[in-house]
C-alpha cells in the first residue's frame, strides 16, 4: 500500500494514478509534485516553485471529492488476478465454523471497465462479465473483490493503481448501469448489491 | 486443549498490552463498561490492523471475534485464527452461519466482538456501519458495548506499510440496548434508529469536524 491507493488524483494537477514510488515519498509523475507521509498520518504535498501543504487524509480526500466524477477509464490496467472457485469447511474442535475460499495461484493480466462490462486479461484466456453479473463488490486490505453470480470470487491487485480507485470507479458504473436498466438506486455494494 | 488456548490468548494479550505501553503508549478508558459476565456485543470503529489485537487485548474477557473469511485462506490462518476465538465471515455473500456462530456464541454467554463499518478506513473517518451487522444486533438482543479506538490510524494508516509507534486510546462506553426482534419486519422498522444511535456511540473528533473544508491548491 501506499499513498497513491488513498491520493489517487494529484492534488496540484489532477492526474489521475499518476503517483509513481520515489526517494522518501511518491512523486506525480505529470507535476513532479512530490507526497510524503509526515506526522502520524499527515500527508505532506510539495509543489515545484510553490508552498507546501500538510493536510490530514480526511481532509485530501474532502479537497479531492471536489473534482468531477468518475469516469469510465479509456485503458486497461495491468491486475494480479485470483482467483477462489473452491472452498473448505473450517472446523475447530470438532465445531463448523464456516466455509474459507481457496485462491488459486496468482496470474498477471489487464483489467478494463465499460459501460456494460468488466474484461479481465490473462495471457491464455478473456473473461467478459457483464456488470449485471456482479452480485457484490468490497475492497480488502490491497486487493478489489467481485463476486459473480453463480461464479467465483475474484481478487484484483492493482500493482501501479488503487484498489480505492477501481472500488470506485466500478461502483459508479455498476450505479450508472443499474440506472439505464431501471433497477433503482444501489444502497448497498456488499455483502450483495442491494437496490432501493 | 481448552486451558492451552484460554492460557495462550490471555499470555498474548498481556504480551502486546505491554508491548504497546512500552513502545507507544495506551491508554484504556471507562473499562467498568464491560460486564463482567453475560453475553454481550461489542462493537467498534476500525482504524488499522492493530485495533483487533490492542482491543482484545485491554478487555477483561475473551473476545470472539468476527474477522474476514480471507484472512483464514492460509493453512497456518485457518489453524491459528480459530484457536485464538476468531470466526470468519464471508463479506461478499449474506453468510448466515457467521450469524449462527454470533447467536451460538451469545447463548454460550460469550462476548462477541464485531466491527460494524466492515473494513478499516481509508481516511480516519468512521464508515457507515454495514446494514446486516445492525440486523444482528438487533436480533441478537443483549447488550451492546461501543469502543472507541484512536490513535491507531495515525500508527499504522491503511494506505502506509510502516508502523510509527505512537499513543493508542481505547473508550469503552456505556452499553446501549435495543430490545430483541424477532421478526425481520420489526427490525427493518428501528434500523436507521438504530444506525444512528451507533454511529454516534462510536463518532471521533473527525467525523464531528464542523470546520471550513481546505482551500484548493493550484
Amino acid at each position: 500500500m501506499a499513498i497513491r491507493d488513498l491520493l489517487y488524483i494529484c492534488a496540484e494537477c489532477g492526474r489521475e494514478g499518476g503517483l509513481k514510488p520515489a526517494e522518501n515519498g511518491e512523486v506525480c509523475d505529470r507535476c513532479s509534485t512530490r507526497y510524503t507521509r509526515v506526522d502520524g498520518a499527515l500527508i505532506r504535498c510539495e509543489p515545484p516553485g510553490k508552498p507546501e501543504r500538510t493536510l490530514h487524509p480526511s481532509e485530501w480526500v474532502d479537497l479531492l471529492a471536489r473534482s468531477d466524477g468518475f469516469e469510465v477509464p479509456d485503458r486497461a490496467e495491468p491486475v494480479i488476478l485470483r482467483t477462489a472457485t473452491t472452498y473448505r469447511p473450517l472446523r475447530i474442535r470438532g465445531e463448523y465454523l464456516g466455509r474459507v475460499e481457496q485462491f488459486g495461484p496468482p496470474e498477471e493480466g489487464t483489467v478494463e471497465l465499460t459501460p456494460d462490462a468488466l474484461i479481465i486479461r490473462t495471457a491464455d484466456r478473456t473473461d467478459h462479465w457483464r456488470l449485471t453479473a456482479l452480485t457484490a463488490v468490497q475492497p480488502s486490505s490491497t486487493a478489489l473483490q467481485v463476486k459473480l453470480r453463480d461464479g467465483p470470487l475474484l481478487s484484483l491487485k492493482f500493482p501501479q493503481g488503487s484498489a480505492l480507485l477501481w472500488e470506485e470507479r466500478l461502483r459508479a458504473c455498476l450505479q450508472a448501469c443499474y440506472s439505464r436498466l431501471g433497477r433503482g438506486t444501489i444502497i448497498e455494494f456488499q455483502p450483495q448489491i442491494l437496490c432501493r | 486443549m481448552s486451558l492451552i488456548r484460554k492460557t495462550n490468548y490471555r499470555f498474548l494479550s498481556w504480551f502486546i498490552r505491554n508491548t504497546w505501553k512500552a513502545i507507544g503508549g495506551l491508554e484504556v478508558q471507562g473499562i467498568e463498561n464491560f460486564p463482567r459476565h453475560g453475553p454481550c456485543i461489542v462493537i467498534a470503529n476500525h482504524q488499522s490492523y492493530l485495533d483487533p489485537l490492542l482491543i482484545n487485548a485491554v478487555t477483561p474477557r475473551i473476545l470472539h471475534s468476527m474477522a474476514k473469511s480471507t484472512q483464514f485462506s492460509g493453512r497456518f490462518m485457518g489453524w491459528w485464527m480459530p484457536f485464538i476465538y476468531t470466526f470468519p465471515v464471508r463479506r461478499y455473500q449474506t453468510d448466515p452461519q457467521a450469524v449462527r456462530i454470533v447467536l451460538r456464541r451469545l447463548a454460550a454467554g460469550e462476548p462477541v466482538m464485531i466491527y460494524v463499518e466492515g473494513e478499516r478506513t481509508w481516511d480516519g473517518r468512521l464508515q457507515p456501519p454495514r446494514l446486516g451487522t445492525i440486523r444482528v444486533l438487533l436480533k441478537a438482543g443483549v447488550p451492546i458495548i461501543p469502543v472507541r479506538i484512536d490513535g491507531a490510524y495515525d500508527v499504522w494508516p491503511r494506505w502506509h506499510r510502516k508502523i510509527r509507534p505512537g499513543r493508542i486510546t481505547i473508550r469503552f462506553g456505556p452499553s446501549i440496548r435495543f430490545p430483541r426482534l424477532d421478526s425481520r419486519a420489526d427490525r427493518e422498522a428501528v434500523l436507521a434508529e438504530a444506525r444512528d444511535r451507533i454511529v454516534a456511540a462510536l463518532s471521533g473528533p473527525l467525523d464531528h469536524a464542523d470546520s471550513e473544508p481546505p482551500d484548493p491548491i493550484g
